[in-house]
C-alpha cells in the first residue's frame, strides 16, 4: 500500500458537519403516494380548487411517465410508495415574530449558520427557511414590503397572489417536463416565491435554506422567481440534511422568469448529506431548475457549488428568448467517496444576439463519479449569438471517474460556439511546491482546488463564497493522501 | 422487432443462397442473423443514432441485385482510374489477387477466401462489434466482397494500395462490403480508397473495414468519398493496435447524400498512437456525420483527433467523438478537435465531443467550435487585393486542409487538397 | 560534526528510475556560511537540492542528510520546510487561481502554527508583505496575480526570495538562482540573500556559472561531477573553473 493509499484509508470521510437531528414534534403523514396524498397536501395547505386541480393533473401525468435513465448514474430503485410526502412541525407553522419560533428550531438554524434572527438584518440577507415541508418564517419583510418586493413561501403566494401563481407556475417547467418535475408539481410542499416589481433592484440578497429533518421524508420544494422589467435580484439557496442511514429523496423545481432588461443571479451551495464513505445513506437529489429570459437584454446567471448528495441529477438551464439576452452558468461540483453527480446546463438560444457562458469545474475524489452534461442549442432565428464553454475536470485519485458530455447544436451561420474541455490529474509539482513551503498534503490540495475553482467561486456573493470555500475544504478532507 | 430488421431478414432469406455462392461464410452468416435478430436495426431514438437519417432506410424496399453494371470511370479523379474496383459490392475482376514474393497479399476478399481461407477466418469479424449495433451484424449477413490486404512481419509496403468502391444503380439495392487490412509486427501499409457513386445511384452501402495493427506496425488508411446520387453510405472502420503501433485514418467527404462514418479504435497494448482525421464538405441537402470511439484500454497510448466540417445550403452535419479511458490506462494522452464552419442559415451542425475517464494520470482535452468565417481575416486578405470569393475560398481551404495535417503521403494530401479546393469553389459562390 | 554544523550530508547515494545520479556525496555546512555547488549539466546538482527538499521521484539508496543533527530523509517535505529548510526552485510551478496574498498568508500561518503561534494579524501580514515586496520591487506583481502565473523568469525568482524573506528559514537551497535573469535581477535577488545571511543560517547555492558567485560570495565551493564532489576550495576555485572549464576536473 502506498503512502497515499494509507492516508486515504486513515482519514475517512469527515463527519458530516450538519448531520444532527432536531428533536421537534413533527406531523408526518403515512408513507405512500396516491391521489389522496395529493388531496391531503393540498387540503393541509388550504389551497384553492385550481391549485388542487393542477396538482392532480401533474400526479396523473406522473403515473404515465418513466424515471429517466440517460444520466451517467447508477440509481438504485426508488420505491415511491416508501416515502412520506408531507411533514411539518406540530407547532403553529407560520410565525409572526421571532419569539414565537420553537427555540429548538431556532437552535437548529443557528447551528446551520442561518441568518434567521433579527440581527442578521444587518447582514442584508432576507431569509426564507424551509424546514422539511413547510416554510418557517420569512425575515426582513418590512424593508421588502416598502419596495413592493414579494418574498414569501409559495403556499402564501398561492393564497395571496393567485394571479401571479396562475400565470407563472409551470410556465417555465411544465409538469410534463420530466418525471421529477411532474412528481414535484403533484406533491410540492413548500418553497419560496419572489416577485420583483418593474425597475426595482432588491437591496438585499434573498435567501432560502432547505433542510430535511424527518426520517423517510421526501422533500419537494418549489421555487418561483419573477423579475419584472428592469429589476434585479440576487437569490441564494443553501441546503443541508442530517446524517441518515437510508437514502432520502429530494426533487425540487425552480422556475425563473426574467423580463426585459431584468437580471437574476441565482446562487446555490448544495450540501445535502452525501452518505458515508461506503456510500450508505445520503440524499438523492433530482432537481429541475430552469429560467427563461423573456425580454430583450435580460440576464440570468446560475452559480452552483455542489458538494453534497449521494446522487445529483441537476441541470440549471436558461432559455434565451429575448434578443440580446444573456445566460451564464458557473459550476463547481465536487464528488468524494461513493458520490455520483451528473450535472450541467442547457443554454437554449432562441433570440438574436444572445450570449451564453458556461464555466464548469468538476473535481472527483475517492471512488466517485462526476459528469458534466451540457447542451448548447443555437436556433435558426438566434442569429449573431455566441456561446463559450469551458469544462474542466480534475481527478484526485485513480479510482474515480470524470466525464464530459457536451451537446452542441447550431442552426444558423452567424453564430459562434466555442467549447473547450480538459481532464487532468492534480499536478504533483504543485503539491510539492506547496509542501516545500510547509503545507501538508491536504492543505496543499485544498489550496490548489480552491484556485482551480476560483473562476466560479468569485461569482458568489462574498459571504457565500467564504462558506463555499470552507465547504470545499471540508468535502475534500479524507479525499486524498 | 422493428420494420427495418424484419425487412433485412426477409432480404437475407431471399438472397442467402446467392450470397453464400459469392462469399461462403456458412455458420458465420447464421450466427450474424441471430445477433441481428436480437440487436435489431438501429432506431432513431438510440443515443448514437439520433443524428443519423434512418427514415429512407426504414421506408425503402431494398433489393439484392445479381447483375453488375458497366463501370464509367470518366468521372473519377485520375489518381484512381487504374485502381482495382469493387462494383456494387463485388470486385470487378473475378480473380483480383496478387501475392508478392515477400508474402504481401492484395486482393479481393472472395479471392482471399480461396487462396488463404485460414488467414481470412483468423481475422474476419475479430474486430467487428456485431452486437453493438445491428448494422454491424447486418454487414456479416449481407457481405459479398471487399478488399484484403495482408503484410507479413517486417515488410514495409512502399507504394500505397489503391482501391475504388463504386456503386451505381437505381433499384434500391444493398451493397455490403468487408475490407480487411492486416499488418504483422513492424510491417506497414498505406491504403487509399475512393468511394464513389453515380448521379443516378440510390443504393444503401455499408462497408466495414477491419484493421489489425500488430506490435510496431503501421496502417495508414485514407478514404475519399464522392457520392453523387441518393446513395446512403454507412462506412465503418474498426482498428485494434499492438504495442508501439500506429494507426492513421483520414476520411474526407467531398459530397454525400446520407453518409455516416464510424471509427472504432482500441489500444490493446501500450505505447500505441492513433491519428484520426475527417472532413466533410456538405452542401444542399447532404447529411453527413462522423462517429469516433476511442478505447484507451491500456496505459501509455496517445490519440489525436482532428475533424472538421463545412456546411452550406440545407446541409446537416454531426460529429460524435467518444474517448473512453479505462481504469488502468494511466499516462493516456487524448486530444480531440472538432471544428465546424456554417455558411448558411439553413444548415445545421451538431457536435458531441465526449470524454469518459476512469484513470487519473491522464491528459485529455477536447475543443469544439462552430462558427463562421473570420471577418477580420477576410478583410485582411481583401485589403491585400484578393477578391471576396477568392479570399473566402482560401480561408475555407486552409480550415478544411487542417484535417489532413497528419497524412504522410504528400501526393495524396495535395490531391485531396486540390479536390477540396475545387469543391469549395462551387460551394463558396 | 562540529557543534555549529547546520547541515551534514554523509555518503549520499540517490537515483531516479533506476539511474544512479548521486554516488556518494559528503558535505558539511556550518551555520553562518555559504557553500556553492558547481558542476556541468547532468552532474546531479539539482538532484542534490531536490533530495534535501524531499522530492519523491528521487530514491535515496544510501546515506544520510542531517539537519541540526536529525536525519531529514525520514521527514515529509512539509516537515522539513516547517523545520526551516527552504528551497528556491529553479522553475517555480504556476498555481492558477491561488492569489499571491492568500498563498503567502497560508504558508506564513503554517509556519506560525508549527511554532505554536497565533495566525498572523491581517494588518501585520499586509505590512510585512508590502515591505518585503517593496524591497524586491515586486509590489505590483503580487496584487491580483496567481502564484507564479504569467510571471517572467525574474519575477518568479524574486517571488522565491519574497517567500524566503517572509518565512525566515535557517537552511536555504538556491537552485540555479541566476538562471534566466538579467544583471539587475541577479543583483536584486543576491541582495535579498546577502541581507538574510546571519551566523544562524546557511545557504547552499547550486549554480552552473560563476557569475552568481560574484554577488553571493561563498565560503566554500564544491565541484560536482558525475554524482561526486571532485574538488572543494575557496571562492578562487570558481575563477579557476571559469578559466579552464570543467574538463580539467575530470
Amino acid at each position: 500500500m502506498t503512502e497515499e493509499d494509507k492516508l486515504l484509508e486513515e482519514i475517512t470521510a469527515k463527519e458530516y458537519e450538519h448531520g444532527f437531528v432536531t428533536d421537534i414534534e413533527m406531523e408526518v403523514i403515512p408513507k405512500g403516494l396516491t391521489e389522496d396524498t395529493v388531496r391531503f397536501i393540498s387540503a393541509k395547505k388550504n389551497e384553492p380548487e385550481w391549485m388542487l386541480e393542477y396538482r392532480l393533473k401533474a400526479y396523473r401525468a406522473w403515473l404515465e411517465m418513466e424515471m429517466p435513465d440517460w444520466a451517467h448514474l447508477k440509481v438504485p430503485p426508488i420505491d415511491f410508495q416508501d416515502i412520506s410526502y408531507y411533514a411539518a412541525p406540530k407547532t403553529k407553522p407560520k410565525y409572526d415574530s421571532i419569539d414565537e419560533v420553537d427555540p429548538e428550531l431556532l437552535r437548529t438554524f443557528e447551528r446551520l449558520g442561518i441568518p434567521l434572527e433579527e440581527q442578521k438584518r444587518l447582514a442584508g440577507v432576507a431569509v426564507d427557511a424551509v424546514f422539511d415541508s413547510v416554510s418557517v418564517m420569512t425575515t426582513f419583510n418590512e424593508t421588502l414590503d416598502e419596495l413592493g418586493i414579494i418574498f414569501c413561501s409559495i403556499s402564501e403566494a398561492v393564497k395571496n397572489h393567485p394571479d401571479l401563481i396562475k400565470q407563472y407556475l409551470g410556465s417555465v417547467v411544465p409538469y410534463r417536463d420530466n418525471y421529477f418535475a411532474a412528481l414535484n408539481a403533484a406533491v410540492f410542499s413548500d418553497g419560496s416565491f419572489v416577485y420583483i416589481p418593474p425597475g426595482v433592484r432588491s437591496p438585499v440578497e434573498l435567501s432560502t435554506y432547505f433542510r430535511i429533518n424527518t426520517e423517510g421524508l421526501g422533500q419537494f420544494e418549489r421555487t418561483l422567481i419573477i423579475a419584472d422589467e428592469g429589476s434585479y435580484v440576487s437569490y441564494l439557496e443553501g441546503c443541508t440534511a442530517p446524517m441518515r442511514d437510508e437514502n432520502q429523496l429530494h426533487a425540487a423545481v425552480v422556475e425563473i422568469a426574467v423580463h426585459k432588461e431584468a437580471e437574476v443571479k441565482y446562487s446555490t451551495v448544495q450540501n445535502w448529506y452525501p452518505g458515508d464513505k461506503d456510500g450508505k445513506g445520503g440524499i438523492y437529489n433530482f432537481v429541475t431548475k430552469r429560467g427563461i429570459c423573456l425580454g430583450d437584454h435580460s440576464k440570468l446567471s446560475w452559480t452552483q457549488v455542489e458538494t453534497g448528495s449521494a446522487i445529483t441529477w441537476k441541470y440549471p438551464s436558461t432559455i434565451l428568448k429575448g434578443d440580446h439576452s444573456v445566460g451564464e452558468f458557473y459550476s463547481v461540483a465536487l464528488t468524494n467517496n461513493m458520490q455520483q453527480a451528473d450535472t450541467g446546463t442547457k443554454m437554449t438560444h432562441l433570440g438574436s444576439n444572445t450570449r451564453s457562458t458556461i464555466i464548469s469545474k468538476g473535481i472527483s475524489a475517492g471512488k466517485s463519479h462526476n459528469t458534466y452534461r451540457g447542451l448548447v442549442h443555437i436556433g435558426k432565428r438566434a442569429t449573431g449569438s455566441r456561446n463559450f464553454s469551458q469544462c474542466d475536470s480534475l481527478l484526485l485519485t485513480d479510482r474515480c471517474g470524470a466525464h464530459t458530455f457536451p451537446y452542441i447544436d447550431v442552426a444558423n451561420s452567424s453564430s459562434i460556439v466555442e467549447h473547450e474541455a480538459t481532464t487532468s490529474k492534480i499536478a504533483d509539482d504543485q503539491i510539492f511546491y506547496l509542501k516545500q513551503r510547509g503545507l501538508d498534503e491536504e492543505k496543499a490540495i485544498s489550496l490548489i482546488v480552491n484556485g482551480y475553482a476560483k473562476e466560479v467561486l468569485q461569482q458568489l456573493p462574498m459571504e457565500f463564497a467564504a462558506e463555499a470555500r470552507k465547504l470545499l475544504e471540508i468535502s475534500l478532507e479524507g479525499s486524498v493522501g | 422487432m422493428n420494420r427495418s430488421t424484419d425487412k433485412f431478414l426477409t432480404l437475407f432469406q431471399e438472397a442467402e443462397a446467392h450470397l453464400e455462392q459469392l462469399l461462403p461464410l456458412g455458420q458465420r452468416r447464421l450466427k450474424a442473423r441471430a445477433t441481428f435478430e436480437h440487436v435489431g436495426f438501429p432506431m432513431q431514438k438510440m443515443e448514437k443514432w439520433r443524428n443519423s437519417h434512418l427514415r429512407t432506410i426504414r421506408e425503402t424496399d431494398w433489393v439484392f441485385e445479381r447483375t453488375q453494371p458497366a463501370v464509367d470511370k470518366t468521372q473519377w479523379p485520375e489518381r484512381f482510374r487504374h485502381a482495382p474496383v469493387f462494383v456494387n459490392g463485388v470486385a470487378e475482376s473475378d480473380d483480383f489477387w496478387e501475392e508478392r514474393t515477400d508474402g504481401v497479399q492484395i486482393g479481393s476478399l472472395r479471392a482471399a477466401l480461396k487462396h488463404t481461407p485460414q488467414r481470412v477466418f483468423d481475422h474476419f469479424n475479430k474486430n467487428n462489434k456485431e452486437d453493438l449495433f445491428g448494422t454491424f451484424a447486418l454487414n456479416t449477413l449481407l457481405v459479398t466482397d471487399g478488399l484484403w490486404v495482408y503484410v507479413p512481419k517486417g515488410i514495409r509496403v512502399e507504394t500505397p494500395v489503391l482501391a475504388v468502391q463504386y456503386s451505381s444503380g437505381k433499384h434500391h439495392a444493398v451493397n455490403h462490403l468487408r475490407h480487411i487490412l492486416v499488418v504483422e509486427e513492424a510491417a506497414s501499409v498505406d491504403v487509399q480508397m475512393l468511394q464513389i457513386s453515380t448521379p443516378d445511384d440510390n443504393h444503401f452501402i455499408q462497408d466495414i473495414t477491419e484493421c489489425f495493427v500488430a506490435d510496431r506496425g503501421i496502417i495508414r488508411r485514407h478514404v475519399l468519398q464522392q457520392f453523387q446520387g441518393e446513395t446512403i453510405c454507412f462506412s465503418t472502420a474498426f482498428s485494434t493496435q499492438g504495442e508501439a503501433s500506429e494507426y492513421h485514418s483520414n476520411v474526407t467527404t467531398l459530397s454525400s447524400h446520407n453518409t455516416r462514418n464510424e471509427q472504432h479504435t482500441r489500444f490493446d497494448k501500450p505505447d500505441g498512437v492513433a491519428r484520426l482525421g475527417g472532413l466533410y464538405l456538405a452542401a444542399e441537402k447532404e447529411r453527413v456525420e462522423h462517429q469516433v470511439f476511442i478505447d484507451h484500454a491500456v496505459p501509455d497510448c496517445e490519440s489525436h483527433e482532428k475533424f472538421a466540417g463545412v456546411l452550406s445550403g440545407h446541409a446537416q452535419g454531426a460529429f460524435t467523438g467518444h474517448i473512453l479511458v479505462r481504469e488502468d490506462a494511466q499516462k493516456t494522452n487524448a486530444f480531440q478537435a472538432s471544428n465546424n464552419m456554417v455558411l448558411s442559415d439553413d444548415a445545421r451542425v451538431r457536435s458531441l465531443p465526449f470524454l469518459e475517464i476512469y484513470a487519473d494520470d491522464v491528459k485529455c482535452s477536447h475543443g469544439a467550435t462552430v462558427g463562421k468565417l473570420d471577418d477580420e481575416a477576410l478583410f485582411y486578405l481583401r485589403s491585400r487585393g484578393i477578391g471576396a470569393e477568392e479570399a473566402k475560398r482560401i480561408l475555407l481551404t486552409s480550415f478544411a486542409a487542417a484535417t489532413l495535417e497528419d497524412v504522410e503521403d504528400e501526393n495524396y494530401k495535395q490531391f485531396v487538397v486540390d479536390e477540396i479546393q475545387s469543391k469549395l469553389a462551387a460551394v463558396s459562390q | 560534526m562540529s557543534n555549529n554544523t547546520l547541515l551534514e550530508i554523509k555518503d549520499l547515494h540517490a537515483e531516479v528510475e533506476g539511474k544512479k545520479i548521486l554516488k556518494g556525496i559528503n558535505l558539511s555546512i556550518p551555520a553562518g556560511s555559504v557553500h556553492a555547488i558547481m558542476g556541468p549539466n547532468g552532474a546531479g546538482k539539482s538532484t542534490l537540492g531536490s533530495v534535501i527538499a524531499g522530492k519523491e521521484e528521487f530514491e535515496v539508496t544510501h546515506g544520510e542528510v542531517l539537519y541540526k543533527g536529525r536525519n531529514i530523509l525520514e521527514m515529509d517535505p512539509e516537515e522539513r520546510a516547517l523545520e526551516g529548510v527552504f528551497m528556491s526552485f529553479q522553475n517555480p510551478v504556476e498555481i492558477p487561481g491561488v492569489s499571491m496574498p492568500n498563498f503567502l498568508r497560508t504558508i506564513i500561518n503554517a509556519h506560525r502554527e508549527h511554532r505554536g503561534e497565533e495566525p498572523i494579524a491581517p494588518a501585520e501580514f499586509l505590512r510585512l508583505m508590502k515591505e518585503k515586496a517593496a524591497f524586491l520591487g515586486i509590489e505590483k506583481m503580487i496584487r491580483g496575480r496567481s502564484v507564479n502565473e504569467g510571471f517572467s523568469g525574474g519575477e518568479k525568482k524574486k517571488n522565491e526570495m519574497l517567500q524566503m524573506m517572509l518565512l525566515e528559514p535557517q537552511f536555504v537551497v538556491l537552485d540555479e538562482l541566476d538562471s534566466g535573469l538579467d544583471i539587475d535581477a541577479i543583483r536584486k535577488v543576491s541582495e535579498a540573500v546577502n541581507q538574510m545571511r546571519s551566523p544562524d543560517n546557511a545557504f547552499l547555492a547550486i549554480t552552473h556559472y560563476q557569475r552568481l558567485l560574484d554577488y553571493i560570495v561563498p565560503d566554500v565551493i564544491h565541484i560536482l561531477v558525475d554524482g561526486r564532489i571532485v574538488k572543494s576550495g575557496d571562492k578562487n576555485l570558481a575563477l579557476e573553473l571559469e578559466k579552464d572549464g570543467y574538463e580539467m576536473m575530470l
